[in-house]
């Protein structure tokens, strides 16, 4: 008897998990000097779970399983689509920096993989168990890959707060999701969706979600739950870092988009001030710090929490005006976004580390004079991320505004004007490492012979930047995307 | 924002019952020292060795060992209970979830994770270690703290 599985829908998660195991055993045979094989292992099976991804997109339509736990429809594809699509380039990043390392290569892309599973499963899962189980999942391979080199002080350092945060984050939206089950008597959103507006104990509720909320804040690093973030980011193995602040950031969000818009919808007086506030003050705070970080690692740490803050407005509005759509489109567009931009400055900075060693911004002297198409792409990603037209950076914040203007109230209009203001400030530190780039001299320190880059290395910064640019230009691709994923 | 004061209100009770329980401790126990008192663990025996002392890290491995089984067991067990119900479909399934369940061990075999003591060494002695421990590889954030790397 099979008690209702539909094993088209789960082929991605099948796929990944099957993967996982055999890149695994695959270590135990492989000689040595072989184990690069278990990337290209790992790499065929991402790119192979992306084959039922297209045809379920295809065929269309609503699958639920588990009793409304588990529901695979076109918004949980297009985001296991970008979840695979990161984890690919993650992949490439990381080929070269870890086979050079003298480090455990098959263990890394078990992890790797081991997280993008709990992502693929977080998109589908519509029951705070299953989400629970999704998160912890995403999280906790991740700790052990932020302190992957092992011998650095500062990748322990990475490691110990990140887990140290998480778990406590995790306790936090436990506690917050029992008073949630309490009062709805229910796991499932959909029932949640149901019981909330009922509920007598509008106070309690409130302290649930605000709860629940908390522990997703952590991890996608709002103000003020951020603090572990520049540390984390700068100590972790930089391609782990750009998997950080892609992918298991945007794992939080999905979650916070699942529980906000099918869970507590009917209740918006419950999150809407505390996203509020999360939002405005992740755009002030990491707006501001960015200007003075001296090392690109951590700029790009606060341009994260920033870049955090704008994908919070949306939710922050959600409930106003007619917001409710175009703000759910607009979270699922920025994240696509910004998941590009950020994976290419990354890429680049990984690409630089291997000329340089460093990643002091004062080292980017004179780059645009000895590797012009660094120097070039770099500005791309730069400027895509502080939102300058014609690249996708602009079509992000774009949906974002929208989505304030749909919403039309008093609060959305100051928000919206807080993120004006701060996405000028951005302009600043973005054209800051601009200007050391084109205009300043070499330093002594930097050797401009040119170096090889790996191939790997280039094919990621060129898909980044391929679809900065499409994007940035065509951008009704990715509005296609959101409109579906926001249902049709 | 009104609904929000009784999440302040709770902060608030939370730092006053710690506040409030360090004054009164303070306030009204009475106090008379004595060494089996300060003693880290104060539980009447005197400790034989100082705490810090350094123990195997394998006692951690032996833990997610434990974690394996302990996994298994508890799906094993309502598995067994609705055993008839399921029928192949469930034997099937129970079957790729104990053979996914064996990896770990042979992963834990394969970093030489069980095999403790003079097992151990001759291993080591005869095929030489099974796994090498890291290096260090170059660090963006760092440029002095990786001298010995030159592969890049």
């Amino acid at each position: 008897m099979n008690p209702g599985w539909d094993f088209h829908a789960i082929a991605p998660e099948i796929i990944i998990s099957a993967t996982i195991i055999v890149v695994l055993i695959a270590d135990f045979f492989f000689q040595y000097r072989r184990r690069f094989q278990t990337s290209q292992l790992a790499t065929i099976g991402v790119l192979a779970a992306m084959v039922p991804v297209v045809t379920l997109a295809v065929n269309g339509g609503t699958r639920q399983m588990f009793g409304g736990a588990f529901v695979v429809d076109p918004y949980s594809l297009a985001l296991t689509g970008f979840f695979l699509a990161a984890a690919y380039v993650t992949l490439l990043l990381s080929v070269d920096y870890i086979g050079d390392g003298d480090y455990y290569q098959g263990e890394f892309y078990v992890l790797l993989l081991t997280s993008l599973l709990g992502m693929m499963v977080m998109t589908s899962a519509r029951d705070l168990i299953t989400i629970f189980v999704a998160l912890e999942t995403i999280s906790i391979p991740t700790f052990v890959l932020a302190g992957w080199r092992k011998h650095d002080p500062k990748s322990n350092e990475a490691a110990i707060k990140y887990y140290l945060i998480g778990v406590l984050s995790s306790a936090i939206m436990l506690y917050g999701m029992s008073l949630v089950f309490g009062l709805t008597g229910s796991t499932l959103l959909r029932d949640i969706a149901l019981a909330a507006p009922r509920t007598p104990h509008t106070s309690l509720l409130i302290v649930a979600v605000f709860l629940t909320l908390v522990g997703f804040a952590f991890k996608v690093s709002a103000v003020p739950f951020h603090f572990w973030v520049p540390d984390t980011y700068e100590g972790a193995p930089t391609p782990v870092t750009a998997f950080l602040s892609v992918s298991s950031k945007a794992g939080g969000f999905v979650a916070m988009l699942s529980i906000v818009f099918f869970g507590f919808f009917a209740v918006p007086d419950t999150w809407q001030p505390a996203l509020w506030v999360l939002a405005a003050a992740s755009m002030v705070l990491g707006n501001l710090a960015a200007l003075r970080q001296t090392n690109i690692v951590r700029m790009l740490a606060y341009s994260s929490i920033a870049q955090g803050g704008f994908i919070l407005v949306p939710f922050a509005v959600a409930a106003d005006g007619h917001a409710a759509r175009s703000s759910f489109e607009a979270v699922v567009i920025y994240l696509l976004i910004y998941g590009a931009m950020n994976l290419g400055a990354f890429a680049v900075v990984i690409a630089f580390a291997r000329r340089t060693r460093s990643a002091e911004i004062s080292t980017y002297g004179g780059l645009g004079s000895y590797a012009p198409s660094f120097a070039v792409l770099m500005t791309v990603f730069l400027l895509s991320l502080a939102g300058l037209p014609p690249l996708a950076g602009w079509f992000a914040k774009f949906v974002m505004f929208r989505s304030v203007l749909d919403a039309g109230t008093p609060g959305a209009t100051v928000l919206g004007v807080i993120a004006a203001v701060m996405s000028v400030v951005a302009f600043f530190y973005y054209l800051r490492v601009v200007r050391e780039m084109w205009f300043h001299p070499v330093p002594d320190s930097v050797n401009p012979e040119p170096v090889q880059i790996p191939l790997a290395l280039n094919a990621a910064i060129g898909i980044c930047a391929a679809i900065v640019l499409i994007v940035g230009i065509y951008p009704q691709v990715f509005a296609r995307i959101g409109e579906l994923a926001a249902g049709g | 924002m009104n609904d929000y004061l009784p999440i302040l209100l709770m902060i608030a009770l939370v730092f006053a019952f710690v506040g409030v329980s360090f004054v009164a401790s303070g306030l009204l126990g009475p106090k008379a020292p004595n060494s089996a008192k300060q003693s880290p663990y104060e539980c009447g025996i005197v400790p034989e060795v100082e705490p810090a002392e350094r123990f195997p890290v394998k006692f951690y491995l032996v833990a997610m060992a434990f974690i394996v089984l302990d996994v298994e067991i508890v799906f094993l067990y309502p598995f067994v209970t609705v055993f008839r119900q399921l029928g192949l479909f469930g034997l099937i399934a129970m079957g790729v979830f104990v053979f996914g369940l064996l990896i770990p061990f042979a992963y834990l075999l394969s970093v030489g994770a069980l095999a403790w003591g003079p097992v151990q060494r001759r291993l080591s002695a005869g095929i030489g270690p099974v796994r090498r421990s890291a290096g260090a590889v170059f660090d963006p954030a760092a440029p002095t703290a990786a001298p010995e790397h030159e592969a890049a």
